[in-house]
């Protein structure tokens, strides 16, 4: 790994994750708000036309935007997708601070991170641009108002695409307008052990949400976190899509709580058996998978929320979640790893740490 | 993505069924899931959580179908497809065909080329059809504004035009001139200061 490389990827490493790492505001069903806007630049083809000359414009356009407005503060990381190798890949996805799509194109691809690690810009992803903010638990206001910041920074020195009827110019027909998704990751282990995230996922789609996995569009529901963002982009502001979204995570949350309140009085052999058999298995396994890890964390999670371990706290489950997943492991390792050797590093950081624990 | 079933249109619905807790995900044409629709009896199920949520947000339910499908684009796109020549973009030579088979738009320009199917389609995915959010600042929006003025000047032109309201239409002539005049010099400006 190249030097300059390495000094990166250890900020990124050493910033706290998304994941919340102390008390983050909200219930801790809630994981993490996240808002990106998208925004397109005048007179350049959107990235599915584009050639890569015209998208090597655009990435010193917006390198020059972001120079020139200092719109990222001061110790801001850019980086070229090209010159990433599979672990520094991984970090960024796991982090959230790039997308899956981003990270597979192969030719003009850009990615700018704050110093805060909080937010990233995305060049020539699917739109030119796609701003956004993670921030640990529900905190859609304050991810907006970043987010908003920067777009306003980025606007002066940018020519953006907007049409006054259609608002901001997006690739995709379902991001114009506001070019605005406002997503929170929920931990749902209640209602998916209740057998309900089916129902939720139907009524969501009336109500125009849709839900998603951990990393967003196509990937799976790993470890029962869940992604809920509005669909529609078109004809509600900013803030009334971010203020419906988050009415609609209240009362997810709610049933979150009342389906654990129920599974404890009604169905606790049940919820004993969910939560002993995650325990055991990071507590004895010698080979764990990335979701095998997750679900099984999700589980635990859900025993640590019902206080049914004295010798662990949500600090220490949510600072496992963050441990387990490849990228990580790869780069404490300083190397890309064969599946199995990355599964055999997984079960004995997550063995050891629950040993710590166990013996305390 | 193209439809599991018939591999050659671009899949347009995306189902996902929780079975035995396992989650199963289908990735269909509108065709192929209206045929399995008919044939299988594929049942979207009644759900009591729904009504709960729909009441708890302020009773806003958009009129969507009653199951749980994304549907990203408009089968009227077919058939325009097939009644007309293909639409195609003059700037970035995007054509009705790639709109179809990828759903993306090439540029700026293509939202009005491919206007009259966008708006069916924009239609079903949100909740209304003008934007109502922030606008961008700055001197890039100063010329935006300018061009989406432009713009909305040269379709009331051609309207004043055609009937035959040619008074009106001297006066729109005289400023869309004026406009073309000022966007020329913005851009000059915007050139220079991005080369100096």
């Amino acid at each position: 790994m190249a030097e300059q490389n390495k000094t990166w990827l250890d900020k990124i490493m050493a910033r706290p994750f998304a994941f919340p790492s102390e008390s983050a505001p909200g219930s801790p069903v809630v994981i993490s708000s996240r808002i990106r806007l998208a925004r397109n630049l005048n007179k350049y083809p959107f990235p599915p036309a584009s050639s890569q000359e015209s998208d090597a414009q655009v990435g010193e356009l917006v390198q020059l935007a972001i120079k020139r407005s200092r719109a990222m503060g001061v110790g801001c990381i850019s980086l070229n997708v090209n010159s990433l190798n599979n672990v520094e890949r991984m970090i960024l996805l796991e982090r959230q601070l790039a997308s899956r799509e981003l990270l597979k194109s192969p030719g003009k691809q850009y990615v700018h991170i704050s110093r805060s690690g909080n937010c990233s810009i995305m060049v020539n992803e699917e739109d030119h641009l796609r701003i956004q903010t993670v921030l640990p638990g529900l905190q859609l206001r304050r991810a907006w108002k970043k987010v908003n910041e920067l777009d306003d920074a980025l606007s002066q020195e940018l020519d953006i695409a907007y049409d006054r009827d259609l608002g901001y110019l997006t690739a995709c027909p379902s991001n114009v307008g506001t070019g605005l998704r406002a997503s929170v990751m929920l931990h749902l282990a209640g209602l998916s052990l209740k057998d309900n995230i089916g129902q939720l996922e139907r009524a969501l789609a009336k109500l125009n949400l849709t839900v998603r996995g951990m990393y967003g569009e196509g990937s799976g529901s790993y470890g029962n976190m869940y992604q809920i963002s509005n669909q529609s982009t078109l004809g509600e502001s900013e803030e009334e899509i971010i203020d419906r979204l988050g009415r609609v995570i209240d009362q997810i949350v709610e049933h979150e709580e009342s389906a654990r309140r129920s599974l404890l009085a009604n169905e606790r052999t049940r919820l004993l058996d969910k939560v002993g058999r995650s325990f055991g298995l990071l507590r004895y396994s010698y080979m764990l998978s990335e979701s095998e890890a997750f679900e099984a964390l999700s589980g635990l999670r859900l025993g640590v929320a019902l206080n049914m371990f004295d010798f662990l706290d949500m600090q220490c489950v949510n600072e496992l979640f963050n441990s387990v997943h490849s990228g990580v492991i790869a780069c404490h390792a300083g190397r890309e790893l064969e599946k199995k050797e990355c599964d055999t590093l997984r079960a004995k950081t997550v063995r050891e740490r629950l040993r710590e624990n166990d013996c305390r | 993505m193209l439809c599991e079933i018939c591999n050659k249109n671009e899949a347009t619905i995306h189902i996902q069924e929780i079975v035995g807790g396992k989650k199963k995900s289908m990735h269909l044409c509108s065709s192929c899931a209206a045929q399995k629709q008919q044939h299988d009896g594929m049942d979207f199920g009644a759900f009591n959580l729904a009504g709960l949520i729909c009441k708890l947000a302020n009773g806003a339910v958009p009129d969507f179908p009653d199951m749980a499908v994304s549907e990203k684009n408009d089968n009227a796109e077919k058939k325009s497809a097939e009644s007309q020549e293909l639409l195609r973009c003059p700037v970035c030579e995007w054509d009705q065909k790639l709109l179809q088979q990828t759903g993306k738009l090439g540029c700026s320009e293509c939202y009005r080329t491919f206007a009259p199917i966008l708006e069916k389609v924009l239609k079903n995915m949100h909740r209304a059809l003008t934007h109502t959010g922030k606008h961008p600042s700055g001197e890039g929006s100063a010329l935006a504004a300018l061009h989406s003025e432009l713009v909305r000047l040269q379709k009331s032109l051609q309207q004043a035009v055609e009937q035959e309201d040619y008074e009106l239409a001297a006066v729109l002539r005289d400023r869309i001139n004026e406009l073309k005049n000022q966007c020329n010099l913005l851009n000059d400006a915007e050139k220079d200061r991005r080369n100096g």
